[in-house]
Order: C-alpha cells, then sequence, then structure tokens
C-alpha cells in the first residue's frame, strides 16, 4: 500500500526538463480549471454564454461603422462584416492566449504559495478556454457566412477554400503563438510588474500591425516585407483566405509563422518552467 | 534512504531576501545591469533587520530561513512542528509542499504527499459547493474518480449538504472553512503535511477534525503537523521538532518538545527588564530589576515552598511623580492562568514620591505557598488617580523548589494543583 517512490527536493541545477508526465497526472485539474472559468465567468449575467458571440459581434459592427463606412478602408470586395468578424474572431483567439496568460504567476499567486501543482496547468487551461470561445465565434461566423451566402442578395462573391484543411494547422499554430507570448510575458510580469502595462499595449499594437481591419494587400509595397515579419499576418491571411477566398495564402510566410512560434513557445516553456522553481519568494 | 523512513532531510537551507523579497523595479535591476547602481538605492539597507537574529543574516538584505537541518521522520509516525513565529515552520512546509525549493541541502520523501497550508485553496466565490469541491480535490492532487467515490462523505463531513448546489458566496465563512478541510480530510496521501488549518472553525468543528486527524493517522500514513495550540500538539502527535531562529534546536517526544518550547519561549530576562519593550504605562517610573532573598536576607535564585521570602523590585525614576503610586503584582502558571494577586492596596498602603533616581519595593511572603515549578510575575504600578506608570506583563520568572511543606514527607505533585494551602481534615 505505501508507494514506494522516492521524490527528492533539491535546489535545480540547470535544465530538468519539462514535466509532462506531471501534467497528464494533473488532467482533471484542467479539465476542471476550464469548466470553472466558463462557468464563473457568465455566472449573475442575464446573456449568460451569449456574451462569447456578442462581444466579436459588437466589435465587428462599430468596425464596419468606422472603418468601413466612415474610413472607408477597402475589405477586398467581401461584406465588412464577414471580413472584420473572420480577422476579429481568429485574432481574439490569440489575443486570450496571450493576455490571459501574460499574468499567471500574480493572478494566482494564492494558490501559488498554498499547492503544488505543475504551474504550465494553469496556461493550457487558459488556451484550452480560449479555444472553446473561439470554436462558439467560429460556429457563428459559419452563420452569418451562409446568412450572407444565401440570404441577402449581393453582386460581391465569396467561397470557402481548400485551405479549410489548414485549420488543423493554423489552429494550434495560433494557440502555440498566443501562449509562448503569454508564457514569455508573464515570467517578465512576475519579476517586473512595468510588464503589466506593456501587455496591453502590445496586444493592440500587434493588433493594428496585423491585417485585422485592412487586408494586407492594402499595404504599400515597400512597407510589406516588414509587415509580413508579424507571425499573425499571415495567419490572419490563410484564415480569411480558408473561409472566404480572398486575402492571400504564401506557404513559405505560414511555415515563417510556424517557426517563429514554435520557438517562442519553447523558449517561453523554458523560462516559464525556470520561474516557477522559485518565483513563490518573490510573488 | 532507510526504507523504514518517510522524509529524511539532510543539510536543508534556504535563504530569503529581507523587505520586497527579491521584487526590484525594471528600472533598478536595469541600472545594476549598466553597473551604475549606486550604494544607496541598496534594498536591503532601509529595511529594519530587528526581529531577525544576527546569526541569521547573511548580508544586510539575505539571511537564512532554514539553516542547514538535519532530520528523520520515520514512516506511520505523527510528528509536531512547533516554533515560536518566524522560526522557520512555514518555511520547511513550503520546501516539503514543492512549493518553493531549497538553497542548499536535500530532502528525499517517500510516497504521495498531500499538503493542507490553507483550507479551501482555489474556492470561487460564484460556484457551487459540489463544483469547489471537485476543483479544490484536483488542485490537492485528487483526480475526478477519486472525489466521486467520496463526494457524499465530504459533504456529509462538512455538514452542507442542502447548501451543496449554492454558490459558496452565500456560505457562511464556517461553512466555506468546513467544506475546505472536509475534502482535504479525505485526501489519501501516505504523508499529509497539516499547517495550523484546524484552528478554525466552531469548537465542535474542530473537535472533528482532531478526531479525522486522529484516524489518518492511525491509518498508518505519516503526518506533520503545525500549529500554536500546544493541547493539539500533543493529543495528536507522538514526537516533535522544535525551531527557532531557522535551526531545530530539540527533538523528542511531544510532551518534552512542547516544556522545552513553553521554557524557552517566554523565559525572562532579569538584566532586560530596564529595556523591556512590551510594557505600557506612562513611564516616569520603570521595572528595571529585581531580586529574590531568603528569610535570612541572603540573595536566593530560587524560591522554596513553605519559607519565608522576599521580592525585592528595582524601580528607576524617569521623570518626577507627584502623586503617590500603587504596586501589585499577578502571579501566573506558566500557560498564563492568573492564581494570585498581590496588591497594596489590600493594605492600605502606598510608596510616596521620591526625589530619589531609583526606590525599591520590598514584598514579603512569610510563608511561600506555591508548589514547585515555574510561575510568571507581572508587575503593575499605577498612580493614586489610576493613570498606569508601568505595567509590565511576564516581567520574570519565579521558580519554586520543593520541600517538606506539610512536614509530612508528602506533598501533592505540581500537576494535582498550584497552591499549597495550609488544611487539616476532621
Amino acid at each position: 500500500m505505501y508507494q514506494d517512490k522516492i521524490t527528492t527536493l533539491k535546489p535545480s541545477a540547470g535544465w530538468t526538463g519539462f514535466d509532462f508526465a506531471g501534467i497528464w497526472q494533473y488532467r482533471d485539474l484542467l479539465y476542471l480549471l476550464v469548466r470553472r472559468d466558463f462557468l464563473a465567468q457568465y455566472k449573475q449575467t442575464i446573456l449568460g454564454p451569449a456574451w462569447f458571440v456578442l462581444q466579436p459581434l459588437f466589435l465587428t459592427v462599430v468596425f464596419t461603422l468606422i472603418f468601413g463606412k466612415f474610413a472607408q478602408i477597402p475589405t477586398e470586395g467581401l461584406p465588412p462584416l464577414l471580413f472584420y468578424n473572420s480577422g476579429l474572431i481568429i485574432w481574439s483567439y490569440f489575443s486570450s492566449c496571450f493576455t490571459g496568460n501574460a499574468s499567471v504567476f500574480t493572478a494566482n499567486a494564492g494558490i501559488y504559495q498554498k499547492v503544488y501543482y505543475p504551474r504550465l496547468i494553469n496556461p493550457l487551461a487558459n488556451c484550452t478556454s480560449a479555444l472553446f470561445g473561439f470554436s462558439i465565434q467560429a460556429i457563428f461566423f459559419l452563420g452569418y457566412f451562409f446568412i450572407y451566402k444565401f440570404l441577402i442578395p449581393t453582386e460581391e462573391f465569396f467561397t470557402m477554400t481548400w485551405a479549410m484543411l489548414l485549420l488543423p494547422v493554423l489552429i494550434p499554430l495560433v494557440a502555440s503563438l498566443g501562449l509562448g507570448m503569454g508564457l514569455w510575458m508573464s515570467v517578465l510580469t512576475a519579476k517586473y510588474r512595468d510588464f503589466n502595462q506593456i501587455t496591453g499595449f502590445l496586444a493592440q499594437a500587434l493588433m493594428y500591425a496585423t491585417p485585422i481591419i485592412y487586408p494586407l494587400s492594402e499595404i504599400p509595397e515597400k512597407y510589406r516585407f516588414w509587415a509580413s515579419l508579424n507571425p499573425m499576418a499571415p495567419v490572419v491571411e490563410t484564415f480569411r483566405f480558408a473561409f472566404l477566398g480572398k486575402g492571400s495564402f504564401s506557404a513559405p510566410h505560414l511555415i515563417y509563422s510556424g517557426i517563429v512560434a514554435l520557438s517562442i513557445l519553447l523558449s517561453g516553456m523554458y523560462f516559464f518552467k525556470r520561474t516557477e522553481r522559485r518565483v513563490v519568494d518573490y510573488l | 534512504m532507510d526504507s523504514s523512513l518517510a522524509i529524511e532531510a539532510s543539510n536543508l537551507s534556504k535563504k530569503y531576501r529581507l523587505g520586497t523579497i527579491g521584487m526590484s523595479s525594471l528600472r533598478e535591476d536595469l541600472s545594476r545591469w549598466w553597473g551604475r547602481k549606486k550604494k544607496s538605492v541598496s534594498i536591503g539597507q532601509n529595511i529594519k533587520t530587528a526581529g531577525i537574529d544576527s546569526s541569521r543574516m547573511i548580508n544586510e538584505s539575505e539571511f537564512w530561513a532554514l539553516d542547514d537541518l538535519n532530520f528523520q521522520i520515520p514512516k506511520g509516525e505523527v510528528v509536531g512542528l512547533i516554533g515560536a513565529n518566524g522560526s522557520g515552520k512555514s518555511t520547511l512546509l513550503k520546501i516539503l509542499s514543492r512549493i518553493t525549493e531549497p538553497t542548499q541541502g536535500e530532502v528525499k520523501i517517500r510516497g504521495k504527499v498531500a499538503s493542507l497550508l490553507e483550507v479551501g485553496t482555489g474556492f470561487h466565490p460564484e460556484l457551487t459547493g459540489r463544483e469547489n469541491v471537485y476543483i479544490n480535490g484536483a488542485i490537492l492532487g485528487m483526480t475526478r474518480r477519486e472525489v466521486d467515490a467520496k463526494f457524499e462523505e465530504i459533504v456529509e463531513f462538512a455538514g452542507v449538504s442542502e447548501f451543496i448546489d449554492t454558490p459558496i458566496k452565500r456560505y457562511s465563512s464556517g461553512m466555506t472553512v468546513r467544506l475546505g478541510f472536509a475534502v482535504a480530510a479525505y485526501l489519501d496521501p501516505d504523508i499529509l503535511i497539516v499547517d495550523e488549518v484546524l484552528a478554525v472553525g466552531d469548537l465542535r468543528f474542530q473537535n472533528r477534525c482532531i478526531k479525522q486527524m486522529q484516524k489518518i493517522a492511525n491509518s498508518g500514513k505519516t503526518v506533520l503537523f503545525v500549529s500554536h495550540q500546544m493541547t493539539t500538539v500533543e493529543n495528536l502527535c507522538k514526537s516533535a521538532f522544535l525551531l527557532s531562529e531557522g535551526r531545530i534546536v530539540f527533538h523528542g517526544t511531544a510532551p518534552k518538545v512542547i516544556s522545552e518550547y513553553r521554557d524557552r519561549q517566554t523565559s525572562p530576562n532579569s538584566n532586560s527588564l530596564g529595556e523591556r519593550l512590551s510594557r505600557e504605562g506612562n513611564g516616569n517610573c520603570r521595572l528595571v530589576g529585581f531580586e529574590l532573598r531568603n528569610g535570612s536576607h541572603q540573595k536566593i535564585d530560587s524560591l522554596i515552598s513553605g519559607q519565608t521570602a522576599y521580592i525585592i523590585l528595582k524601580f528607576e525614576v524617569v521623570s518626577e511623580q507627584k502623586n503617590n503610586m500603587c504596586l501589585s503584582l499577578g502571579i501566573s502558571t506558566t500557560n498564563q492562568n492568573r492564581i494570585a494577586h498581590l496588591c497594596m492596596k489590600t493594605f492600605g498602603q502606598s510608596i510616596e514620591p521620591t526625589c530619589d533616581k531609583t526606590f525599591e519595593v520590598r514584598l514579603k511572603l512569610p510563608k511561600v505557598e506555591l508548589n514547585q515549578g515555574n510561575y510568571r510575575v507581572t508587575s503593575f504600578l499605577d498612580d493614586e488617580s489610576g493613570e498606569i506608570i508601568d505595567w509590565v506583563p511576564d516581567a520574570f520568572e519565579l521558580n519554586i523548589k520543593e520541600s517538606d511543606f506539610y512536614g509530612t514527607g508528602m506533598v501533592p505533585s505540581p500537576e494535582k494543583g498550584y497552591l499549597l494551602m495550609e488544611h487539616s481534615f476532621s
């Protein structure tokens, strides 16, 4: 009955590897945290989970009015609502992975000081919750798509393309990039609270640098190289291309995004792991 | 590691930084990085190091919270961990619970550890009792299936069955705590680490917690238990460790360690009476020392029960005192039960103000009527008008030595009673 597994607790020197076994052991916690996020978020709200859909929809309407109607930024001949909504939902998935994890250590300080479990559980739970929200939004996007396609007469042409097959790659890519950047930020905010301010600003700046309210094709030729350095740019463009047949698809750019995402994720996990050992002492 | 051991620590040490505890602003670190850091912005410098023994300090801003601990805890033993605040108990628990790493040395732990440093960790106010039981259980390392199996028992133990589907923000604080403890009580680890959590809830629930802990202890689990409630430690634990200033200073059976702890905790030092800070009053006069003398006016260290003794209290006059003063002494046991109050007012006496720098008050005890053991004396000096001049709680300790009080060769043991009273039966 007595388990004979011996754990040695000592100052860790150097790299000790990722604790994937530990995360697997706590998989139920991951599930319950995701459930908790979902349940707690909409307790005592009248509309409840409808906010998942309403929030991006409101933003889409605002964008349609300001950038579409007033600023008249072209939408590649797509209905503005579909154009903005497609960009927004994939962006908001990235953004919740990123900003949601930027304060993991400070937000969970109370728990981290009392209980041990693999700390990576929290960021993973955040990304999973965000994926849940994204899925609902994607389903509603499909709804808008079909309404526009079949119910509203329009001369604009749009259609889904073969690039839909890339979704299983695209979504993990967004998640890795968001999680990786979030982990980096969480490590930095744990040490320097200054980065709390930077996170919000960075997310916003990145959003404007990403073709969400404008198509990549609107960027003047000489700046386009710089714009495509943003790893989110090819992702949003491919996403739009997959659903609406407009935008651009460029395999090298997407591979570039993948490499960037993976390196940020791995380095983020590395620093996260290094931080979690001692972070309680200075939280 | 020997197979009979559950926990083995060798040279375990933990270093902490004072003050902002390692938090530094980006600006500060950047300037340090550039090598322009001036000494005057050093973090530790403005931090008071009062209260931390100088031998624990490494430099001005770092100290050893744990200093070279070596200990072994055998399998299946219930061990108490006691010590004053700041002695390193929590730090040790944090290391054993994997919350933080040691700075040096290592601990080996055999089997699955559950640590209960707080009840209801991760409770979310918006969620129902049921949802929180599952999350809390998972945080403590249970799987959903394990919680499923014990759910009914947990709810029953907490006594919240009617409210289990109500958000816990509607719970009373007692209910929340009970639910939190109930989850922890049904954890099934090999080693259970518990910190002070029994001090919550009402008395009836506390007793149930202690019973549950005893049940866990009797089932062959290793339990490490921290508490300031000595009776609980005494009831639960077989052996105990005494921590002081980050070191283990005493190890033995629970009652022995507890009495050692009590002795150390408030062994007052007559030399420092004048400097004692834990006192109240206007400070016009201050108790600065005391002396014990026997019936023939010779200095002694301990009083002997049944014999004549004098207690001489020395006061220093700090600023002019106009009114007459009145002294009273309270005598208490070491666990703070007041057993006698000796007051000048009882006899209509008082102390007249003096022009001298010091004065003495002599108290005569014609026959010391205390049983052997240690007692504490509180000194209380006030003004005719009732204003407190100098009140020193537990100013010093009296050690009473055994003697043939009744002249029969028999004296009841001190556990049976503190007072020795003249009496006769007929």
